[in-house]
């Protein structure tokens, strides 16, 4: 089996598998019991100095799930309830427990005395290291600065401040920014992050969104008591979105990259890998499936290094950029067309529909349900292989 | 264009639609009634994933015998007729064809060093039972001696289910996977009173898997006579002939099959598709107590298997040196229960009739064969290993059974499960002795 280890910051971890902030790692018991199924870290969720009023309003949660599956979370949480100092406990008690895992401080201030007080007081708990909150998709406030509505991390120039304040609080442990994705231009932020003496990077954190509409009371979801408001939106839907930033950061940046969006599968986290990023982190899919879902993706990932003759994930970091292109550079003019397996195909016609309203009218459909594709009407689009229920039935070459 | 899905085989777009039906479920209920426990929803999420070989090991590990369980488990009556989804009224996910997807699209892995100076333990009997003995004695770091009778490992799973069932090559893509392994096999081996002395000078322990091959007496007059066969012999012959591809045995045009389990249904099915005219199944009980499984009854229908509830065979009636029919003497429930199931007695307003036939197969069920109970002192109740409840240690220590030798008839993955406790149970002995190092 190839060897999962990696260095993260100057920080070793035993894979590249981080459980993220969230409600799971704001109990240090399950915390612990996370990293006991073979997480190679956590961060604790996002914590504050006692002074900052932190008050959840339940429920916190709206999925959008149209069939079976969770396509998206949406969910209006905040910083974690309890303080820097009670979080300082759980820091050293995990630390204690578990020595050799990697315990991530997450901590969000609003003036350059807290952000100092923030990690001097994470750091002397014994943190690993820091991460840095600063696209928290509530808003945040800050010392003199007009930030009503928007996120430190949407503006460069306060994206350089405050990675300064954190990066000079902290003597001996790396501190990366974790980045939002709601930003015009995400390299610019980067930037300003490397500017600023960070020592990596987290991205993506949630997407804002609204969650639904209640069609009885008109409240967004999730509703309390009849009213809704703007959150974080996660899970399957934001990986496209993740995937972006990332390879966007790791084509303008040096300092590493931890990859976070819609990670449910090795595969997704090896995507992530691809596009630049040293380690990943996951949230939405373990709430949604528990601490467990490490086995299957240490397994999956160890198993397609080795099938690849890869001995450790710092292998692959970033193969996928040089395939990563403008537009104008793809090759054009190459006739592909779609190609449907019949010895799998179920009769179904939704290619057919598909291609009828939406593609070039390329696809028959005779009584006796067997498609046919008329090659040279066909473009090759690819939208009768998206819309196809039969796993790999059309192929489009 | 696919237009049916009867078939048990499964191709890759169809294993993965299958895939995402299973809902994950926490302490999912399919695992539970699984004897093997094999992992179901997370070799379930790794087909999902495209993490094929990783599916094949978690089913394996529980399972050594993984393949022909995902072909021929009685999944119904175990981990599918648990799914959480048929009270939505919909079907279970198709877990057995998952399971035989995953195990038969990977290959066996090489095979590995043998250890030196490793503990030895002997097991009698290499099918489902003693090898499920045989693997986890391996993974536990002790040399396992299996002593098989035949020429060919797999018992009855290798000899007596109908191809149909169970292909050949499956049975070889799991006995590859196994020998594989630093296993010792002993063919045509057969341990009998005069080896059991030896045994015990090579092996500090024994784990006793020989299943039940004694045909018991049927205690019918005229069971003797030509034109009377046993069903488990009748399978054999069977399986071995569609090997071969030649011809199956003809019984003869008027068939009749005594006995209710899946034995039994098995022979009416394999006889009724193979020429006979007329197959009637005789069971003393009625359908809600015959313990043959749901989907062999369905199947012996579908073939045109006759029943006749509440009959016993009084007398099987030759002229001419062939069978010409059955006296059959009619039952009835009577008020007593015996280990949860209705007793019959004879029905006294209902008078003997007669059935003519020109073959009768006797399914009635397989005894022990007693020798090496007696030899090893360990013959119990029923004919059964002496053990404790839930033990699998003999009442002659160094002597572990396993399978259905100790508990009586069962299925593949039940003996095959019994195999592997019985291992482990006796690894935790050997350790307990000083002759192993925990």
């Amino acid at each position: 089996m190839a060897d999962l280890r990696v260095d993260f910051c100057g920080v070793p971890f035993e894979n590249p598998f981080i459980l993220a902030a969230s409600p799971s790692t704001d109990n240090r018991e399950m915390t612990a019991r996370g990293l006991e199924t073979g997480w190679a870290g956590a961060v604790l969720k996002t914590t504050s100095l006692e002074s900052e009023e932190v008050s959840i309003a339940y429920p916190i949660m709206s999925g959008i799930r149209p069939g079976a599956g969770l396509v998206g979370l949406q969910n209006t949480d905040l910083l974690s309830e309890r303080h820097i100092h009670e979080i300082a406990e759980d820091i050293a008690w995990l630390k204690q427990r578990l020595p050799e895992k990697r315990i991530i401080a997450s901590l969000m201030g609003s003036t350059r005395s807290e952000w100092h007080d923030l990690v001097t007081i994470s750091e002397q708990a014994g943190a690993d290291m820091i991460e840095a909150s600063i696209s928290c998709p509530q808003g945040a406030e800050l010392e003199g600065e007009q930030t009503q509505g928007w996120m430190v991390s949407q503006d460069p120039r306060q994206t350089e401040m405050v990675t300064r304040w954190v990066v000079e609080a902290s003597k001996n442990i790396p501190v990366y920014v974790k980045l939002s994705p709601s930003v015009t231009d995400i390299r610019s932020i980067g930037k300003a992050v490397e500017l600023g003496g960070g020592n990596g990077i987290c991205a993506i954190d949630c997407l804002e969104g609204i969650g639904g509409i209640d069609l009885v009371t008109f409240s967004p979801l999730p509703s309390v008591q009849g009213k809704g408001t703007r959150g974080g939106y996660s899970g399957r839907a934001i990986k496209p979105v993740g995937l972006r930033v990332v390879a966007d950061l790791a084509s303008t940046v040096k300092i590493p990259i931890s990859g976070v969006g819609g990670i449910y599968d090795w595969r997704d986290a090896l995507e992530y890998l691809l596009l630049g990023a040293g380690t990943v982190q996951v949230c939405t899919a373990v709430l949604q499936r528990g601490f467990g879902m490490i086995n299957p993706l240490i397994d999956g990932l160890n198993r397609w290094l080795d099938d690849h003759r890869y001995r450790s994930p710092g292998d692959v970091t970033g193969l996928a950029l040089p395939h990563l292109a403008e537009h104008a550079e793809l090759t054009h003019g190459v006739k592909v067309i779609s190609r449907i397996d019949l010895d799998v195909c179920i009769g179904c016609g939704l290619c057919y529909r598909a291609c009828e309203d939406g593609g070039h009218i390329a696809i028959a459909f005779p009584p006796d349900r067997v498609p046919v594709v008329q090659a040279e009407l066909c473009v090759g689009c690819g939208l009768c292989a998206q819309v196809c229920p039969v796993p790999e039935c059309i192929t489009i070459f | 264009m696919v237009k049916k899905r009867n078939t048990n085989t499964l191709n890759r777009s169809q294993a993965l639609l299958e895939t995402r039906r299973c809902l994950g479920c926490h302490n999912a209920p399919c695992v539970e009634a699984c004897p093997a426990r094999v992992p179901i929803p997370d070799f379930i999420q790794r087909i999902s994933e495209d993490n094929l070989s990783g599916a094949a090991e978690l089913i394996y590990t529980a399972c050594p015998l993984g393949h022909i369980c995902g072909t021929a488990c009685p999944t119904a009556e175990l981990c599918e007729g648990s799914c959480v989804l048929l009270p939505l009224g919909e079907s279970a996910v198709r877990i057995g064809a998952l399971q035989a997807y995953a195990t038969g699209n990977v290959e066996p892995p090489r095979a590995k060093a043998i250890p030196a100076e490793a503990p030895k333990v002997a097991v009698i009997g290499g099918g489902p039972a003693g090898l499920g003995a045989a693997v986890q004695l391996d993974r536990l770091g002790i040399e396992a001696h299996v002593f098989e009778r035949r020429g060919e490992l797999a018992g009855q799973a290798g000899r007596v289910i109908p191809t149909h069932h169970l292909p050949q090559t499956v049975v070889d893509h799991d006995l590859t996977r196994i020998s594989s392994s630093s296993i010792h096999f002993h063919m045509n081996a057969d341990v009998n009173e005069t080896h059991a002395d030896k045994l015990f000078a090579d092996f500090p322990a024994v784990i006793l898997a020989v299943g039940q091959q004694a045909d018991p007496d049927p205690g019918i007059p005229g069971a003797e006579n030509q034109g009377v066969f046993h069903a488990l012999e009748y399978l054999s012959r069977a399986r071995e002939a569609q090997e071969r591809q030649g011809t199956i045995p003809l019984l003869g045009s008027t068939v009749v099959v005594i006995g209710g389990g899946n034995v039994a249904l098995d022979a009416a099915a394999v006889a009724k598709r193979n020429g006979a005219g007329r197959v009637i199944v005789l069971y003393r009980r009625g359908l809600e107590e015959m313990p043959a499984w749901e989907y062999e009854y369905i199947e012996a229908c579908a073939l045109g298997v006759e029943f006749r509830w509440f009959s016993v065979v009084d007398m099987i009636v030759s002229e001419a040196g062939g069978v010409c029919g059955v006296k059959i003497g009619h039952m009835r429930y009577s008020k007593e229960t015996r280990g949860g199931r209705r007793w019959v007695e004879p029905d006294p307003r209902k008078q003997p009739t007669f059935l003519d036939c020109d073959a009768v197969v006797l399914a009635l069920g397989q005894a022990s064969e007693m020798n090496l109970l007696r030899e090893f002192g360990i013959a119990g109740p029923k004919g059964l290993a002496a053990a404790e409840d839930g033990s699998f240690q003999t009442s002659n220590p160094k002597v572990f059974a396993a399978g259905e030798i100790l508990s009586g008839g069962s299925s593949i993955v039940g003996s095959m499960a019994s195999g592997m406790k019985a291992a482990r149970e006796a690894h935790a002995w050997l350790v307990e002795q000083g002759v192993l190092h925990g």
